[in-house]
């Protein structure tokens, strides 16, 4: 079982999206909506907090395409006591369990589907970015409560994200 | 055993071992933190989605439930919760997660304490079966046939086993088993593939010895995976591995493919359907 990417894919998404940014965001809809007042949010949510999601787009891609090779039951064979067969025998049952299990968990359509809400997010992204450069004052509440649709619209496209990294299955299945 | 997870979704499932698990997504209801009277153990999760999680734990110990508690995030536990002097289960981002954990080596009597759960539901020692699954899986590819005319996969023994692994059209195109289909024609070639991984193959004697105490060891390894009463039969694979055991004659396909649909069964994945 591939432990190192569960935990990179756990520390992604739970730790970061689901637990830090989503919650960051839904704080900042909540500034913006006059729900709370928070200073040190305000200055610091569109210059420190909101770019994260330059590097994280790289680093959920990765695991996006990582998944394949770290989750398939073929790593099994790496590990006792399937790693006691021969060679040849690890080659082909290796390829037949992992053409299994492409199919069984439909493997293609999750990774598209992953792939596909990122780039959804990284659209979203963009468009905030390029609405917030028509606004006065990046440090002020007031002035960016125009924008709230597209902050909306970008923290819906991260929750979406997050749901899509759920569809991977959390341990390496074998049946 | 009555488990309350909250902060997983909603539903009831039964699991192994006459136990069953109720999942609730807040800890309150109509403002008030519900009563967990009627549950020997509740999975709470802690995180942003259940701010109300502190208070509940706080309000359950000052009842006196303190020992049914356990903690639940999805990640590694945050250090910021550390005060909470709870036993935690990580990496349990789903409801899905949840009911992976190893529920069936919990005993139908367990009376320990949540930290004695944690010991049971932790252990994923599974190896040997999810090794046979495997097993299986290659040996029923390697042994089944395309019929073009009836656009089926067969004989007709194995379908629903092949149909669950993921055969499913004429597409699946069998990985270099053209080669290995001929070497694997003679008997002992088959034996050692099923035996070499347990350790149970003699490669000096090209056989193995149903006398050998390794195979007293690994059945009961196995009858440990399977679990004492998880309810669910396991005649076939006790049928495959007594064949393999007797070493005069292979398992047939329809004791393979029955076995793999027991153990795929035993490790929660979808059902073989009978068609």
């Amino acid at each position: 079982m591939n432990s190192a990417f569960q935990k990179r894919c756990g520390e992604f998404n739970h730790d970061w999206l689901k637990n830090q940014y989503l919650t960051a965001l839904g704080s900042w809809l909540n500034l913006l909506d006059g729900r709370i007042s928070d200073s040190a949010l305000e200055r610091s949510f569109v210059s420190e907090i909101l770019p994260q999601w330059e590097g994280a787009r790289v680093q959920a891609e990765s695991l996006a395409c990582d998944f394949e090779i770290n989750m398939s039951p073929r790593t099994l064979l790496n590990t006792p006591p399937l790693s006691r067969l021969d060679d040849p025998t690890k080659e082909w049952l290796g390829e037949t369990i992992h053409q299994l299990w492409m199919r069984r968990v439909r493997v293609s359509e999750i990774v598209s589907a992953v792939l596909r809400e990122i780039d959804g997010a990284d659209q979203a992204y963009g468009r905030l970015r390029q609405a917030l450069c028509t606004c006065s004052n990046t440090e002020s509440g007031e002035a960016m409560r125009s924008l709230r649709s597209e902050f909306s619209e970008f923290r819906s496209c991260c929750q979406r994200v997050a749901r899509a990294f759920e569809l991977f299955p959390g341990e390496v299945r074998a049946a | 055993m009555r488990i309350l997870v909250v902060g997983r979704g909603t539903g009831e499932e039964s699991l192994p071992n006459g136990h069953s698990v109720s999942f609730a997504s807040h800890a309150t209801s109509e403002s008030a933190i519900v009563d967990i009277q009627a549950f020997d153990f509740v999975l709470q999760h802690i995180g942003p989605a259940n701010p109300e999680a502190q208070d509940a734990i706080k309000h359950w110990q000052d009842l006196g439930h303190g020992h049914k508690l356990l903690g639940l995030t999805g990640g590694e536990r945050p250090i910021s919760y550390y005060h909470l002097k709870i036993p935690w289960i990580e990496n349990a981002a789903t409801q899905l997660a949840v009911l992976n954990l190893n529920w069936a080596a919990v005993p139908t009597d367990f009376a320990g304490s949540g930290t004695d759960l944690l010991g049971f539901l932790l252990t994923h020692s599974l190896e040997n079966l999810i090794a046979l699954a495997i097993l299986c899986q290659g040996y029923l590819v390697l042994n089944a046939e395309y019929d073009a005319t009836a656009h089926r996969w067969g004989p007709p023994e194995i379908l629903p086993a092949l149909t669950q692994m993921g055969v499913r059209d004429s597409n699946f195109v069998r990985p270099l088993l053209d080669i290995k289909k001929a070497g694997m024609s003679r008997q002992e070639i088959v034996r050692e593939y099923w035996l070499k991984p347990f350790g149970l193959w003699k490669e000096a004697e090209k056989e193995e010895s149903a006398d050998d105490p390794k195979w007293a060891e690994f059945e009961r390894i196995v009858k440990k995976e399977w679990g004492s009463s998880t309810g669910a039969e396991n005649d076939s694979l006790t049928a495959m591995l007594t064949d393999l055991k007797g070493g005069k004659e292979l398992p047939s396909l329809a004791v393979v493919a029955d076995a793999y649909c027991e153990i795929a069964r035993r490790l929660g994945s979808s059902p073989c359907v009978r068609v």
